[in-house]
């Protein structure tokens, strides 16, 4: 599953199988210390190394982490102005004027990640099919402004 | 047959005779926010530049390594996109203290009692460079999101955590060379609002009953020549010096530092650093 989502950014393998680690629907990556400790322990860790994302039914949801770990390798990058990147992190779709980049053919309906003017992650997104200049350009899926919206939830 | 009651509901002036009695002149403090840069993921010269040009005033903090106290921000800091990006932890100062007393290396199995937050866990993660192993245990599971979360944003790799209790440490089957105790306290009145009507003699004598537990179960899961750090925020001698002798005289343990914060710029911390003998 975490293969599926990550071809959508890019085609290069960027994850060893023998580092990753799963718990219940949790995938992690884990280092040979990490394992041997688990082994050690023999009980189900909550988390364990570095959080990846989960997986519910068909779909995968990725962690910040992960992506970091993607971006380097993405073949679709846009870069935002700094009012749409702010924007984008409060949850925002992002129309055409506040795109001052993009790398890659980030064709219709492709998976791009989004990234500011200092080129840090701010997360992805999916590109739409605008026909008016009020219809957004990139449709938002996930940002790193859910760390907010997580903790404003407990 | 006559009933002796014991009045275990204290005044303000009462707990502040005994801050008195332990060598401290009650004066209102003004404890300052602060941050830990987390240099896992930025420099630390590169960080205070960019809030500095939005106007943030910081104030290096002595005796630790990456601290700041927050002296103004024209905004919340928890909005910005730097503490988005993991660039820093909000932490009191005082509370940093416990990381660097303790210094685990990349070397090290950590163990951490009580974890969550996670503050002192990202901040040993840092320590430690990401590598080696720390384990960290929280009993509460509604206290595991806010860990959870906080290690993904700093993007820490090298913890694992458990939701057991930490008087179960020694069933892990390891003995660690440093652990953690930031054990659970009757907290301190530069913390909470009203803290003085709320607290009594009767659950600071639990708390402190508690946290011997603890140090009972730290002791158990702890190398021979291993460091423990013990750490609360309370300033009670009941959690805090009591439970030092106490725990001196029960296990072949010496203390070889303790640092007691009052109240001021920061908020009250008391903490003391243990070695096992054998």
């Amino acid at each position: 599953m975490i293969d599926k989502f990550i071809i959508q950014f890019t085609r290069r393998k960027i994850l060893n199988e023998k580092d990753l680690l799963i718990v219940n629907d949790k995938y992690f990556l884990v280092s040979e210390k990490i394992r041997e400790t688990i082994n050690i322990i023999k009980r189900e860790p909550h988390l364990a190394g570095l959080y990846l994302g989960r997986q519910r039914g068909n779909q995968f949801f990725p962690s910040v982490a992960l992506l970091a770990i993607l971006h380097p390798f993405a073949e679709n990058i846009i870069t935002l102005n700094d009012d749409a990147a702010f924007l984008f992190i409060c949850g925002r779709d992002i129309y055409a004027p506040s795109i001052l980049k993009m790398d890659g053919r980030c064709a219709e309906s492709s998976i791009v990640i989004l990234q500011n003017k200092n080129k840090e992650l701010l997360g992805f997104g999916k590109r739409a099919h605008p026909i008016t200049s009020q219809q957004p350009v990139v449709e938002n899926i996930f940002d790193i402004g859910d760390f907010l919206r997580r903790e404003n939830k407990r | 047959m006559e009933k002796t009651i014991i009045n275990l509901h204290m005044k303000k002036e009462e707990f502040l005779q005994r801050y008195q009695d332990l060598g401290w002149n009650y004066k209102e403090p003004r404890p300052f926010p602060a941050l830990r840069v987390n240099t896992l993921l930025i420099k630390e010269e590169a960080l205070v530049q960019r809030l500095k040009e939005k106007g943030v005033v910081l104030e290096k903090v002595p005796n630790v390594k990456h601290g700041y106290f927050i002296k103004k921000s024209p905004f919340s800091l928890a909005s910005t996109i730097e503490y988005l990006k993991g660039y820093f932890f909000l932490q009191d100062a005082a509370a940093q203290r416990a990381v660097e007393v303790l210094n685990p290396t990349k070397q090290d199995l950590v163990l951490d009692m009580c974890a969550s937050p996670g503050g002192k866990t990202t901040q040993m993660a840092q320590k430690m460079n990401n590598e080696g192993v720390i384990v960290s245990l929280e009993l509460k599971k509604e206290r595991l999101v806010a860990l959870k979360n906080n290690l993904e944003r700093c993007q820490v790799k090298n913890v694992i955590v458990y939701n057991i209790n930490a008087r179960d440490s020694p069933k892990l089957h390891l003995l660690f060379d440093k652990i953690l105790l930031d054990a659970p306290c009757s907290g301190n009145f530069s913390l909470e609002r009203g803290w003085f009507e709320k607290r009594d003699l009767d659950g600071i004598r639990r708390n402190a009953q508690l946290q011997k537990e603890l140090l009972a179960a730290g002791f158990d899961a702890l190398k021979p020549q291993g460091e423990l750090v013990y750490a609360t925020c309370s300033l009670e001698p009941e959690e805090d010096e009591n439970n030092c002798s106490w725990f001196q005289k029960r296990f072949p343990v010496k203390m070889i530092s303790f640092e007691r914060v009052w109240p001021d710029k920061t908020h009250g911390f008391f903490l003391a650093k243990f070695v096992r003998l054998r």
